[in-house]
């Protein structure tokens, strides 16, 4: 029989306010312990809540990109349950009037996902076990978080990775967090089953809770739909349960069952009063918001970008405003998606470029594809240029003149240069007269790093023949 | 007794000192405390804190300033020890001092010692305390009411002018009618709850025990005003309650809703209200009839929506980051200890209770209904507003219990509050002023006004005051 696995994800993502959800303690990765903390985000006996209008805007604006509707009137709720690392043994939460609702995420290989609900609560501390005890650091107490709950669209671990990377960069995008998932200020929730292909019936699922690595969720969700398709085929029962994921294992594992689930028994925070959310601002809201992944693929697929390319340059919003600048100032759009996509990304992966802060102007780069259109430039003298602007700025004409790249016209010169590689080469020369293509490669190599690639290769090769006599 | 007026005005014509008021204070104390069990603190360094406001005295000095007062133990204080008296916050002390203590304190008022209450406010007779009950100064062999008992009778026993104390059910109103002071419960929302450990956190407010009402006028004002760091204080004018009370109650309408005359209230308390209400008629009041039918299902209503709260609320009391904690070889059993060994037993079976109407499959049926019979009491009060004022009624149906009278029995306990816990859930203005003793007994007289309408609450209760003495 046939299975097919129905997913649905609840993401998490800190928001990257200046302060906390409900106070003014600073809301900050990496301090030294317990160094960010208050009152109000310890629990402390008499304290109180207030509530962050920045958090609130960041929720709504994220919920607006989305797609989701923006409730006219939202309130809080208290989440219940008792662990070290919560202070008030609740938290803060939203059950029945979230942010945002009804919402719809585009995925890039096509299809879409449906968003439940978005909704702003605080998170928790972090309690790390220590050599036979634990120590709770609050710093992260309170930090505002945003959980964002989809419908059960998902029909593959694939697809929910990408949905999952969808919407980090669509945060990314809207500038509400630095979504650093080493820092686990991105988390997610899944819940998993499968039924028989052609089925609508809605089997037992299975829970794989607090993941913060995409690819620990691609395989946890491969695993849990193979192993609960086996126990159907077998006859068996798949038991409604939380799982953890063991990655050196490659395996799921049990962790609570449905009788051991908890009852939060939510009920309105009574320390916040509910509220309105002026219609008016989230327009403004809506207004202002950057184009995002989804519209800015749309964009590079009208103008004939290659898919893979289309896919990197969407990665970050930085790449696709310096494909815009670029192209603002002349360069061809595919050459520029090209570049991008190739040297510029392959610099920043080495860490000697940023997209968000360029040395290498966008303008420089349209000036750089010109001068190699006009055959001013190889286009191996072009990538050392670009290399050189990437790490220290400046113009590429000054550049090219600096390194002595400006290419060799001149024929007299390149033939000058030839002739001296025919002369130390003759073992390939006579390869060549014999027949073997392979030495007309190595030739034109090798008179290219004589000149530092300042020679067409195809002007090299015309001259080797001549040379050559061939 | 004195006022804190009169405590005022001879500071101001330099007839006494600080230093003197806080010797008066000791030596009262030293007198009866051992008896009555009032405090659960007292600070030593108020003499000294005295003789500072004496000689840094400035020329507008205001009513409070340099005069000793006294607050419930469920305020935290800055490193004043705070017990909310419970074991579970033994040698906790606080970083920081509630919007209230900072408000008095900004006044140059003097912190005298944190008083008794009924553990965790939870309780209508101090007798829930962990630290031992406190003792009616009229008679000792009975309760002073609760919670905040301790504060009451420090008032009424002449160790300070004034206290502060806290209501979620009538825990100021109560002990003030069974001591014979003037118990005042703001509106919900008229004085920051910041820094008040809460017990309820929809139902809870700071109130005031006096010796009269104007006094209750001084005081709130010194602490009344939207706070930023509570998002349920209201940010509504705060009138000058004296000059309003010298406006007089001429012309106010009042009505006697029969509900809080029916069962459960004793003759010679039923007597008094309505002897109260022909002084008021002869003080120049407009009587007008009212009905406040769903009167009695505030008491349901409350015990499910207060113990609910609680149960979460006092959820961050796990001995994790303070209070005692014992050994333990797991989580669970840590859990066990801290809350097992640190709660009484009148919390517990409120957390229970709580915990229970909040449960999976039970909250449309109890926390829900509960929560729709407010709105439908909220709606009552509102029409009855249109046609009176004020409402007077007894405070509590019966005068101080002895001691063990209630204990053993929750629900009777539950029927002291039930004609202050309506104005609770309503989110009103009430206050109990001190009618005829009753067989030597104290005896409250309450009236309630609207939410945010202290001013019209103080000028009736005024005269009110002036009518049954």
């Amino acid at each position: 029989m046939e299975f097919e696995t129905v997913i649905g994800l609840e993401v998490h993502i800190e928001l990257g306010t200046r302060t906390k959800m409900f106070c003014s303690c600073r809301n900050e990765f990496g301090a030294p312990p317990n160094t960010h903390i208050c009152p109000v985000c310890l629990g402390l006996p008499g304290a109180l809540p207030v509530p962050n209008a920045a958090a609130l805007e960041a929720a709504i604006r994220m919920a607006l990109g989305l797609g989701c509707r923006i409730a006219e009137r939202s309130k809080f709720d208290r989440k219940n349950y008792f662990y070290p690392d919560l202070p008030k043994g609740y938290q803060i939460s939203q059950l029945d009037e979230p942010i945002g609702a009804h919402g719809q995420v585009e995925l890039p290989a096509g299809g879409a996902v449906r968003v439940a609900r978005v909704q702003l609560e605080e998170d928790a501390g972090k309690l790390q076990h220590e050599a036979g005890t634990a120590v709770v650091d609050f710093n992260r107490a309170g930090v505002p978080l945003l959980e964002i709950v989809s419908e059960p669209d998902l029909r593959s671990a694939q697809d929910a990775r990408a949905y999952w990377e969808e919407i980090r960069r669509i945060a990314l995008y809207l500038g509400v967090t630095d979504a650093r998932m080493e820092e686990g200020s991105v988390r997610a929730d899944a819940n998993i089953s499968v039924r028989p292909v052609g089925s609508d019936v809605l089997n037992p699922r299975v829970e794989i809770k607090n993941m913060n690595s995409f690819r620990f969720l691609e395989r946890a969700l491969a695993y849990e739909a193979q192993r609960q398709a086996e126990i159907y085929r077998q006859g068996g029962q798949v038991a409604q349960e939380t799982r953890g994921w063991d990655d050196p294992r490659g395996a799921t594992y049990p962790q609570r069952s449905k009788e051991e689930a908890q009852d939060y028994r939510y009920f309105p925070e009574p320390d916040l009063r509910p509220f309105a959310i002026d219609a008016g601002r989230v327009q403004q809201l809506r207004a202002g918001l950057p184009q995002l992944p989804a519209a800015r693929r749309a964009q590079l697929l009208v103008l004939g970008v290659a898919d893979e390319q289309v896919r990197l340059i969407a990665e970050s919003q930085a790449r696709g405003a310096y494909f815009d600048a670029a192209t603002a100032a002349g360069a061809d759009p595919l050459e520029a998606a090209k570049w991008i996509t190739g040297e510029l990304a392959r610099l920043e992966n080495e860490g000697q470029f940023d997209f968000e802060a360029p040395k290498a102007l966008p303008a420089e780069l349209a000036q750089l594809l010109r001068q190699i259109a006009e055959g001013a430039l190889t286009q191996a003298s072009g990538k050392q240029v670009l290399a050189v602007l990437a790490a220290e700025g400046g113009t590429v004409l000054r550049t090219a003149e600096r390194l002595g790249l400006v290419r060799l016209d001149d024929r007299d010169a390149v033939r000058a240069e030839v002739q001296a590689v025919l002369q130390q080469e003759q073992k390939a020369v006579e390869d060549l007269r014999a027949g073997k293509e392979k030495a007309m490669s190595f030739l034109v190599g090798q008179v290219m790093r004589r000149t530092r690639g300042r020679v067409a290769p195809d002007l090299a090769r015309t001259m080797i023949e001549e040379e050559v006599g061939r | 007794m004195e006022t804190l007026r009169e405590a005022a005005r001879r500071l101001e014509q330099g007839e006494t000192t600080s230093a003197a008021l806080v010797d008066a204070a000791l030596s009262a104390i030293e007198e009866r405390e051992a008896e009555l069990h009032s405090f659960l603190t007292l600070l030593p360094e108020v003499r000294a804190a005295a003789e500072t406001a004496d000689a840094s005295r400035p020329a507008e000095a205001g009513a409070l300033y340099g005069i000793p007062y006294a607050a419930k133990d469920n305020l935290v204080t800055e490193g004043v020890r705070t017990t909310a008296a419970s074991r579970i916050l033994e040698g906790y002390l606080p970083p920081y001092s509630a919007t209230a203590i900072e408000r008095l304190e900004a006044r140059g008022a003097l912190l005298l010692g944190k008083t008794n209450l009924d553990e965790f406010a939870m309780g209508s007779s101090t007798e829930y305390s962990a630290y031992g009950p406190s003792r009616n100064p009229v008679d000792p062999s009975r309760v002073p009411g609760g919670s905040s008992g301790g504060s009451a009778v420090a008032v009424a026993a002449g160790f300070c002018h004034y206290a502060l104390g806290s209501e979620t059910g009538g825990s100021v109103r109560q002990p003030a009618a069974f001591c014979g002071c003037v118990g005042l419960k703001p509106s919900y929302g008229r004085v920051s709850r910041y820094g008040l450990i809460a017990f309820a956190s929809s139902l809870d407010q700071i109130g005031t025990l006096t010796r009269d009402v104007r006094d209750a006028g001084v005081v709130l004002g010194a602490i009344a005003g939207r706070d930023p760091r509570d998002q349920t204080s209201v940010d509504a004018p705060v009138a000058d309650y004296l000059a309003e009370i010298e406006r007089g109650a001429r012309g106010l309408r009042f009505g006697v809703p029969a509900e809080y005359l029916a069962q459960g209230v004793a003759p010679a308390v039923r007597d008094e209200v309505l002897r109260a209400a022909d002084l008021l008629e002869a003080q120049g009041l407009t009587r007008r009839d009212v009905s406040l039918p769903h009167t009695p299902y505030a008491l349901d209503a409350y015990y499910i929506i207060a113990p609910a709260e609680a149960s979460s609320n006092l959820a961050r009391f796990d001995g994790m980051r303070y209070g005692p904690r014992d050994e333990a070889q797991d989580l669970l059993e840590a859990y066990r200890r801290s809350r097992g060994q640190g709660f009484g037993p009148e919390v517990k079976r409120r957390i229970l209770l709580g915990t229970y109407v909040l449960s999976a499959g039970y909250y449309d049926t109890y926390y829900l209904r509960a929560q729709k019979l407010r709105t439908l009491l909220r709606a009552e009060f509102s029409a009855a507003f249109d046609e009176v004022d004020v409402l007077l009624t007894p405070t509590t149906p019966t005068t101080a219990f002895p001691f063990g009278a209630n204990t053993d029995d929750p629900l009777a306990m539950y029927m002291a509050d039930a004609l202050t816990i309506p104005a609770n859930l309503a989110g009103l203005c009430a206050i109990s002023v001190p009618g005829r003793p009753a067989g030597g007994l104290p005896v409250g007289l309450q009236l309630m006004a609207s939410p945010m309408r202290e001013d019209i609450l103080l000028r009736a209760a005024a005269a009110l005051e002036e009518a049954v003495r």
